[in-house]
């Protein structure tokens, strides 16, 4: 597990959560894609979480989306808030990502035509995420034992916040 | 400029928001690539696009985009429309090209929202 700057997942699950949720995410497919990241968004506004957050939330949030709409089978995005913390992860069970590094890197991709006709597929999505617009944030393959076949993919995005709840 | 000016600038035609029209636009963003638009786009900018799927929408309501100008007389799907309208974001369409679009633009005042991709300060 690459860990760019400090933040653990220990740390923040010991954290009382405000809120906690599963979305689940349909790969394979643009029918859907954006609205798990839409209704995350509307959450955090309604939760007046800093617009600023709100915005780093919702971005992180539809790369990982369109990521999964566009190379995985399925997946889920969960969302956690604490009361010094926005969580944001996204899981999916499709290829996997072999070389992390080199997909992190900008200009890589292996999007298909369709994707592209879509507007996506420039392989900028994680290079900005994690080079310019998240302090705090990690990313990690992992192996299911349950799924020996096809790879898993776990990539949690944390963004680092500090709101008032009222 | 108001979205009103800017709409009889480029002879436009709204499609979504007829009632945001007074809206203030200083800063556009113009690509074609959701991509580009995911990485360098700010907040408040008017988005100049030919793409005209749904996801331009989605992509404008993370982001935060103040409104749409589609242009080359691009015209969006209804599905793209109704989401427009669900997200409260002004949709017009120009047959004006991309480049003519952001001249126009650009000789009324309104700048790129940033000058150069690494132009570090842009990202702070
Ligand atoms: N959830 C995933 N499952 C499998 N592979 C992935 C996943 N997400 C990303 N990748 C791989 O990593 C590459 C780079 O991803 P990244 O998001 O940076 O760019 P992109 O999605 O190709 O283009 P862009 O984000 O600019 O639209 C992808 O092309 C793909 O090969
Ligand atoms: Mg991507």
């Amino acid at each position: 597990m690459a860990v760019w700057k400090g933040l653990t997942t220990n740390v923040l699950s010991r954290e009382t959560a405000i809120y906690e949720n599963s979305f689940p995410v349909e790969g394979g497919t643009y029918e859907n894609a954006g609205h798990v990241s839409s209704q995350i968004k509307a959450l955090l506004k309604r939760m007046k979480i800093s617009k600023e957050v709100v915005r780093r939330a919702a971005l992180v949030t539809y790369e990982s989306e369109i990521n999964i709409c566009s190379y995985a089978r399925s997946g889920k995005i969960l969302l956690r808030v604490t009361p010094e913390h926005v969580t944001i992860e996204a899981i999916d069970e499709g290829q996997g990502i072999v070389d992390i590094e080199l997909a992190m890197q900008e200009g890589y991709s292996t999007a298909t035509d369709k994707i592209r006709e879509m507007g996506f597929g420039a392989g900028m999505g994680w290079d900005f995420v994690t080079s310019r617009i998240f302090p705090i944030s990690f990313v990690s393959p992992r192996r299911s034992a349950k799924a020996p076949i096809s790879r898993w993919l776990l990539v949690s995005i944390k963004i680092l916040m500090a709101f008032s709840l009222i | 400029m108001t979205l009103r000016e800017i709409k009889e600038l480029l002879d436009a035609e709204v499609l979504v928001g007829h009632d945001q029209l007074d809206k203030e636009i200083k800063t556009a963003f113009g690509a074609d690539l959701m991509s580009d638009v995911l990485a360098f786009a700010k907040a408040g900018s008017l988005l100049l696009t030919g793409l005209t799927n749904p996801q331009v929408i989605r992509t404008s309501d993370v982001l935060d985009i103040a409104a749409i100008i589609m242009v080359r007389g691009k015209r969006p799907s209804p599905e793209t429309l109704r989401l427009a309208e669900e997200f409260l974001i002004p949709v017009l369409t120009t047959k004006y090209i991309l480049f003519e679009t952001a001249g126009k633009l650009y000789a009324k005042g309104i700048v790129g929202c940033m000058e150069r991709v690494d132009d570090e300060r842009a990202f702070s």
